[in-house]
């Protein structure tokens, strides 16, 4: 009878064992942390780009600098490029620098080589970063 | 003495059915717990994404400009270490472009992107970290 009583028991102990796991299973995780941001452009202002051509002997006219305006503010000493492009999207040149504190007007170094003014397309200019 | 040995009967015949229910069909199972817990963010300070210039590529395809990769600054020590995704999204939430690594054991990582996106096209940036 005792040994009866006592089985019954050690069952008893053994499944209350496998309840009590399965009911407060431990659980731990790894830290997990998402964000999302807008990546706006520094102005919504229509940048202008106008070309100082050169006239080179024996090869024409060519691009040094181009200047851009209306710079706004918000703008203000970040970083720049500006592509030359001609047929195909193909790069002529490209200049980089950092834009002016004030002022609306970047003016940018000069190509390297030169542009020749002929085979301009396009331009693409990219501010920030 | 008898209801012993009228239990323990009664044991037999109890364990012979379930010995009989087992020779007709062998079932196993998986474990199954649960549980629940906070799923806490590494930090609670912000991260900020910057684009340096060496990852602002002109793209004859496009033509104009393209972002190839990204610098995460202000990731402070819970976070580092870790796994990281990061994405940018352009307009209707459009997949652009995405990195996937760990983070360095220092304020600042550096990602390049699976493909290069286009900056005029770039609207939100996502960084998960941690996982």
């Amino acid at each position: 009878m005792k040994r009866i009583i006592g089985a019954a028991a050690a069952g008893v102990v053994a499944f209350s064992g496998i309840y009590a796991l399965a009911a407060s299973l431990s659980v731990t995780t790894n830290t997990l942390g998402a964000g999302t941001t807008a990546v706006a452009a520094c102005q919504s202002a229509t940048l202008n780009v106008a070309y100082g051509p050169s006239y080179v002997a024996g090869s024409g006219y060519e691009t040094t600098t181009v200047t851009v305006t209306n710079l706004q503010s918000t703008c203000y000493s970040v970083p720049y490029k500006v592509t030359l492009y001609g047929a195909a999207g193909a790069s002529l040149g490209e200049v980089t620098g950092t834009t002016p504190s004030s002022g609306s007007t970047i003016t940018t170094g000069a190509f390297s080589p030169l542009v020749s003014d002929a085979s301009v397309q396009g331009v693409a200019v990219v501010l920030g970063g | 003495m008898k209801r012993v040995i009228g239990a323990a009967a009664a044991g037999v015949v109890a364990f012979s059915g379930i010995y009989a229910l087992a020779a007709s069909l062998n079932v196993t199972t998986n474990t199954l717990g649960a549980g629940t817990t906070t799923v806490a963010a590494c930090q609670a300070g912000a991260v900020n994404v910057t684009y340096p210039a060496a990852d602002i590529t002109y793209s004859a395809t496009l033509p104009g400009y393209n972002v190839t990769g990204a610098t995460v600054t202000g990731v402070t020590a819970g976070c580092y270490a870790v796994p990281y995704q990061v994405t940018l999204y352009g307009a209707g939430g459009v997949s652009l472009a995405s990195a996937t690594g760990t983070t360095a054991s220092a304020a600042t990582f550096n990602v390049t992107f699976g493909s290069a996106a286009s900056v005029a096209a770039v609207t939100n940036v996502a960084v998960v970290l941690g996982g």
